[in-house]
């Protein structure tokens, strides 16, 4: 199964939420979504499975997601941890999710064990924290063993435990040959799980590439020397158009990912090096970074508290 | 038929619907029983006449409310509570689940008549029987259908306005406040001056069915009841154009 976005647009009243989202998700491969609040991602995941009326469509394995049948085996939703009706208990709520596909009760009281609920089955999800719901969520979503997963920040609320056990259940679905598209706005944890990532900002594409590509691009990639004569080594650097920038002492950081390259200059200038360290961007800096200046709700900066 | 089974499983696994059945049970006994008190007579203890369709009329009007805050429930509490997301994801063709859900509205609307019926039997059997007036006849099995008519497009009434406007209050306060008060002041003050607005009234229309005489002798009740279902049939279609085109 693979899905594809083409050119997924929405608009609310004069704001373009979502412009011309083309991508393609790959079975296999854990597909993170990226991009700052308000940036157009629960609006596309919407778009995709047609809650949302907008431009453009999404075929799943070619054909629109109302042409299969059952879809429940197709595609597992996980929106919002608080999808469900406060009276209607957590076996309940799964049972009627149950119902599209004709899924046994076995399979609803399984997949409720997997999710850690099986003792809060029959109560009522009135009470439930903000991570059980999430649980609840997933379980939901996971019931019919779809071939498309898609999550809409399912880590928010969850203690870290349960966050680890999400991303090797995540990888693990993944590797099975399903496709899991999940967003999430802990990019530390999107770090780990994530193969691919899709990264929007004010509705448009920023990146659609490797997790490894979208860090190798970040300026925040450098090498770091410490050696003998930093203003020598910054002016050799500048002869070749490599830029640098001192730091410390006797530190200078240079915009290059290639130790050897800057060892060998050093070398050939008769400079001699005390320390050489590739320093690489972490997701969450090459993300801060890619999308700056693009978030709809900043934050104010904190005030400083009187003596 | 699986979203018809999607929607039985969701009216019938919350409590409110449990407790709407018993409800229209426990008060069409009750005010049956309180009717049927009245016709007993007091004063000198001599019986007064009572005829038997306010013994069953008036829990129905108690039956119809019910009826539509079921109806309202049955689509209002899924934009509540998210839920339409999760419906609309397992079932993207929407005219397939909005048909089921009318019918579920119907199939409620039934279930609350029926426990109505018996509420109100109940209720006389409890306190004895009403007299009726000499020139009144028992009510016949057509009359049971009038009342089950009645309720049935109350409950729809309530599901399409909810519908429309996302929101269960809402559902079940404009007919109740549309019909039992404002109708109510619009044929008082427009009786003489557009009878004609008065008669094509909604929710009046229903009442007046309800009220009317025989059940296959009478064109005024069969022209209000067609004025009612066409008013229902309207707000059926203008939620169906809006569910099926807005964003869930």
């Amino acid at each position: 199964m693979t899905v594809e976005a083409i050119g997924l647009g929405k608009n609310y009243g004069k704001t373009r939420a979502v412009d011309q989202l083309s991508f393609r998700l790959e079975p296999g491969v854990v597909t993170g979504f990226l991009g700052p609040n308000g940036s157009g991602k629960s609006t596309t995941m919407r778009l995709m499975l047609g809650l949302d009326r907008g431009d453009g469509e999404t075929l799943w394995d070619g054909l629109p997601l109302r042409s299969h049948k059952p879809v429940s085996r197709v595609v597992g939703a996980h929106l919002d941890a608080k999808f469900f009706h406060p009276s209607r208990s957590a076996r309940n709520h799964l049972r009627l999710l149950a119902t599209e596909a004709r899924i046994p009760k076995s399979r609803v009281d399984e997949v409720l064990t997997l999710v850690g609920l099986d003792e809060v089955a029959r109560k009522r999800p009135s009470g439930f924290s903000l991570g059980m719901g999430q649980r609840l969520g997933l379980a939901g979503a996971i019931l019919a063993e779809p071939q498309v997963l898609l999550l809409d920040e399912p880590a928010n609320g969850l203690d870290p435990q349960s966050i680890q056990w999400l991303r090797d259940f995540l990888r693990s679905y993944a590797e099975r040959g399903n496709v899991v598209f999940v967003s999430s706005h802990l990019l530390s944890e999107m770090q780990l799980m994530a193969d691919h990532l899709i990264v929007i900002a004010a509705g448009q594409m920023i990146a659609d590439e490797s997790l490894a590509q979208f860090v190798a691009r970040s300026s925040l990639n450098d090498v770091f020397v410490r050696c003998s004569d930093p203003a020598a080594l910054a002016s050799a650097m500048a002869t070749v158009g490599v830029t640098s920038k001192p730091e410390g002492d006797d530190g200078l950081s240079v915009a290059i990912a290639d130790t050897d390259w800057v060892g060998d200059a050093a070398f050939r200038f008769g400079i001699t090096i005390r320390e050489l360290t590739r320093r690489t961007a972490s997701l969450e800096e090459a993300f801060l970074e890619m999308t700056s200046g693009t978030q709809q709700f900043q934050v104010g900066a904190p005030k400083e508290e009187s003596a | 038929m699986a979203a018809l089974r999607y929607e039985w499983l969701r009216v019938t696994t919350i409590r409110s619907t449990k407790i709407m059945l018993v409800l229209a049970l426990v008060l069409s006994a009750g005010l049956s029983y309180l009717i049927s008190g009245l016709g007993k007579g007091a004063g000198d203890g001599s019986p007064v006449s009572l005829d038997w369709y306010t013994a069953f009329g008036a829990p129905l009007g108690i039956a119809a409310i019910l009826a539509s805050v079921m109806g309202a429930q049955a689509i209002g509490q899924e934009y509540r509570f998210g839920l339409i997301r999760l419906t609309l994801t397992s079932f993207p063709r929407r005219a397939q689940i909005l048909v089921a859900k009318i019918a579920v509205v119907v199939l409620a609307g039934v279930a609350v008549t029926a426990m109505s019926y018996l509420g109100s039997e109940i209720g006389l059997a409890l306190h004895g029987q009403p007299v009726p007036a000499s020139d009144v006849v028992a009510p016949d099995s057509t009359y049971f259908l009038r009342g089950l008519v009645y309720v049935v497009l109350w409950g729809l009434s309530a599901f399409a306005i909810a519908g429309v406007t996302r929101q269960t209050a809402l559902g079940i306060a404009i007919p109740l406040v549309s019909g039992k008060i404002v109708e109510q002041l619009l044929g008082v003050f427009l009786v003489d001056r557009a009878p004609w607005l008065v008669a094509h009234l909604p929710w009046s229309s229903a009442d007046r069915w309800l009220m009317s005489g025989g059940f296959t002798e009478d064109p005024v009740g069969w022209a209000a009841i067609a004025t009612f279902a066409v008013w229902v049939a309207g707000f059926l279609l203008i939620q169906a154009v809006a569910f099926i085109r807005r964003d869930a």
